[in-house]
């Protein structure tokens, strides 16, 4: 009972509610070769890294690119310099929190009230990205910031489950899987506007011309 | 009865500062919530920049981390213009002003420089252009409000010829009708591709084309 | 919590990617224009401030060494703007111009400036805006005496206004001479700047921070309330008692978030009771983080009090029915007299520091088993037997 009733609400910060222009349903990097690489810190943890590797390549796959992934452990790379031909381009994910907050008072009357009033707890995260070409030249980067507020209460729970049946239309609903599918269709669209961008930039600075193909090593980091 | 009256009063301070949470909620729609522009600022900064709203930092500190989150509303909600030039626009002093250090940094002798823009929305272009030319000027450089023509002819065959044949081109065509001389340099700036939302850029300078980026 | 939260964000749905958004329908065009109304008045408030510091900034460093005669050559609004805005600006740069000599500007009027130019010659025909062809003009003899020209730009760039100015000299080569880039997200809010009386954003802020700051920490409220007390299960009542309190009340910071107050008190009824109180509390802002300049501020309040009556009223506020031994020494003159403490909680809402009206309820601890006194709210570890509301005014 405690622990049912939670409302998560996302909130874009910064770049995240940015116009796209590059639909992620058509293929938009249809032959580029792409190495994703989800670099686990104190914010990300390796399982989540992979889990967020795992889900950016199905995002490129679907678009038409070929893409490796890679999770570094411990600052090591998991490929080895003869791993394959170059990557047209290579994509750093990082998190970071920007802040953290939660009342252990409210947790207490929380408690006390059986989450009729909620506790309430937030979190503001930063994911870094920056894509490179295959020799190292930074092509784009980009910082998505977002905010998450958490409230956990039968209260708050039955009012905006009562709000979202009755008054709000489905883009606007706030329970259930909406802060998921919101934060995932927002991110999912910068970062694919953002490595069309990067793809972009490479081709005018190779002037125009195609990358070499065929069996190359790999570029020494 | 009242015992629980007064613990569902005891939060009451908390709620009333979520009154100002800008995130979606009852009295906030997420489309609302989404045409908002919100940095984190540290107690220091938010008081420095609203003072009426954003208490001084404690003289002795404090142990628990304060900051504020300073959101202001966008003068345009996103969707009312296209989204290619509401991008564009939205970060045009930041574009512009990369593109800009790069070129004059390049070409740092005593030239005239002329901006065009290639942008397929023509009011977008004159914006775009504007603000290289004020963003030169303010760099300390010499900058012409002129713009380089070129005969009919030459344009209606450069329309035809894909990028990255066309600005060289035209380039030569610059320094080859007289139109620019040995001491005149030419900032184009451009889109590639409709689908992205970045801007390129190429430097006409002694009747040679280099793109930027 | 925190993996776990991240986990669960990060369950993606790779598919769940939407389209782009589906056409405007028609009522929502309606409300869109609506919008954009209000929207235009914003920004031509921000546009004005943002030439008045373009104009200052030409009074504290002019452009020309003399007084120089410019065309006001095009102004550009926002893209997706209507033209409206354009006589406006104007309007209001021409004004500041006007007001503002020091910054050696005299505009000049030169339709053929701004109008559409065909012009032929050896090279061909060229068709163009008069400034965009100087040559032209000044072969026709119409520049009017002036050799410069003004173009003002301004642009959304999301949350911000920015004005792009530039000078141009009207000669063939058509140099810009001057540029300036002016943003509202860098400049201070105006602090309504009259345009004969401009001054720089730094000074505009120092006014706003010196208003801020000319409210004192401490201030002397003087207060007027009632307090009435509920009904207990003797004869004897408590009748309401006016009470007239002065004190200091202070506060740590300009954001008044926690302020504390002592007061002292007097009650006095004709031939009924004559009484002093002295009373502490603790507030604390809870209608925001800090007290606002312009709105009332909600404080929430808990505080102690000694109340001392004496009188025949004071009778009423013992812990035993009325003996006859009160009721002599209330005939020789004695009068009975009561000291007891109060403990209270209540909200008190503010407007500029200077006008209050609380509410509040009191406990009495040591008269639980009054006979008078009765209770108007019993939450099991305290019971409220007062009930009290009142004024305070601050000097």
């Amino acid at each position: 009972m405690l622990s049912s009733g939670c409302v998560t609400v996302y909130q874009p910060l910064v770049s995240l509610q940015r116009p796209v222009v590059v639909d992620p349903r058509i293929a938009n990097f249809e032959g580029q070769r792409m190495l994703v690489r989800c670099i686990p810190g104190d914010y990300l943890e390796p399982g989540d890294a992979d889990q967020l590797c795992r889900n950016v390549r199905s995002l490129f796959t679907k678009q038409g690119a070929q893409v490796e992934v890679e999770v570094p452990r411990a600052g090591m790379s998991a490929r080895g310099e003869q791993d394959g031909p170059k990557a047209d381009l290579i994509i750093d994910l990082r998190a970071r929190l920007v802040h953290e907050e939660s009342s252990a008072l409210m947790g207490v009357v929380s408690g006390l009230t059986l989450t009729l009033v909620p506790s309430i707890s937030e979190f503001t995260f930063a994911q870094d990205v920056t894509i490179r070409d295959s020799s190292g030249f930074q092509l784009a980067s980009d910082t998505l910031q977002g905010r998450f507020i958490r409230y956990n209460g039968i209260g708050v729970w039955a009012v905006n489950s009562a709000l979202d049946l009755l008054v709000r239309s489905d883009e606007e609903e706030l329970t259930g899987d909406a802060p998921k599918k919101d934060f995932s269709r927002d991110f999912h669209r910068q970062l694919s506007q953002l490595a069309f961008n990067a793809h972009m930039r490479s081709w005018v600075m190779r002037g125009f011309e195609e990358p070499p193909r065929g069996q190359e090593s790999l570029p020494s980091k | 009865m009242e015992t629980l009256l007064i613990l569902l009063l005891m939060p009451l301070p908390a709620f009333m500062g979520r009154v100002h949470d800008p995130s979606p909620g009852i009295f906030q729609s997420k489309e609302e919530a989404r045409n908002l522009e919100c940095t984190r600022l540290s107690q220091a900064e938010a008081h420095e920049r609203f003072p009426g709203q954003v208490p001084e930092p404690p003289a002795r500190g404090s142990w628990a981390v304060t900051d504020a989150l300073a959101c202001s509303r966008r003068f345009l909600r996103i969707g009312e213009r296209p989204a290619r030039d509401e991008a564009v626009l939205s970060a045009l002093r930041q574009k512009v002003g990369d593109i800009t250090q790069t070129a004059s940094a390049l070409e740092a002798g005593e030239l005239t420089w002329h901006v065009d823009a290639f942008y397929p929305e023509p009011a977008v272009a004159a914006k775009i252009s504007v603000a290289a030319k004020t963003d030169l000027v303010e760099r300390g450089r010499k900058v012409s409000d002129r713009v380089p023509v070129l005969a009919a002819g030459d344009i209606a065959v450069l329309w035809k010829l894909p990028p990255q044949q066309a600005y060289p081109l035209a380039c030569e065509r610059y320094f080859a009708q007289g139109v620019l001389t040995e001491r005149d340099v030419f900032l184009g700036v451009m889109i590639v591709d409709p689908r992205e939302t970045q801007l390129h850029a190429g430097l006409c300078a002694r009747g040679e084309w280099r793109w930027l980026q | 919590m925190r993996p776990a939260f991240l986990s669960l964000i990060l369950a993606l749905l790779p598919a769940a990617v939407v389209a782009e958004e589906s056409p405007l329908t028609d009522a929502q065009r309606a409300q869109l224009e609506t919008l954009r109304g209000e929207i235009a008045a914003q920004i031509q408030l921000q546009a004005y401030d943002l030439l008045d510091e373009l104009v200052f900034g030409w009074t504290e460093q002019p452009v020309f060494a003399l007084e120089t005669p410019l065309v006001l050559a095009d102004v550009s609004v926002p893209v997706g703007f209507g033209s409206g805005m354009q006589a406006l600006i104007e309007n209001h740069f021409a004004s500041l111009i006007v007001k503002n000599p020091r910054t050696r500007v005299a505009l000049t009027h030169c339709p053929q400036c701004t109008s559409v130019v065909v012009h032929s010659g050896a090279t061909g025909t060229i068709v163009s805006r008069g400034v965009d062809e100087p040559e032209a003009l000044s072969k026709a003899g119409t520049l009017s005496g002036s050799r410069h020209a003004i173009f003002l730009d301004f642009e959304i760039e999301g949350a911000a206004l920015v004005l792009r100015a530039r000078i141009t000299s009207l000669e063939p080569a058509l140099p810009i001479i001057y540029a300036k880039t002016l943003s509202t997200s860098t400049s201070s809010p105006a602090l309504l700047r009259t345009g004969d009386r401009l001054k720089s954003a730094a000074e505009a802020r120092q006014e706003y921070v010196n208003a801020l700051q000319g409210r004192s920490l401490y201030q002397v409220p003087i207060r007027i309330g009632v307090r009435t007390y509920a009904t207990g299960s003797g004869q004897v009542r408590a009748a309401p008692m006016p009470w007239l309190q002065a004190g200091v009340e202070g506060s740590l910071t300009q954001a008044r978030a926690w302020t504390g107050s002592f007061l002292v008190g007097f009650s006095w009824t004709p031939q009924l009771h004559t009484a002093w109180m002295a009373q502490g509390r603790l507030s604390r802002l809870i209608s925001g983080t800090t007290s606002s300049l312009t709105g009332p501020d909600l404080y929430a309040f808990v505080g102690g009090s000694v109340i001392s009556i004496h009188g025949p009223a004071a009778l009423a506020f013992q812990d035993q029915v009325p003996d006859l031994d009160d009721l002599l020494a209330l005939l020789t003159g004695g009068g009975p007299d009561a000291t007891f403490g109060a403990l209270q909680l209540g909200l008190d809402l503010r407007v500029k520091n200077r006008i209050g009206v609380g509410v509040y309820l009191e406990s009495l601890p040591a008269l639980n088993n009054a006979p008078a006194i009765g209770d108007y709210l019993d939450i099991g570890i305290l019971q409220f037997h007062s009930l009290g509301v009142e004024v305070t005014f601050c000097f």
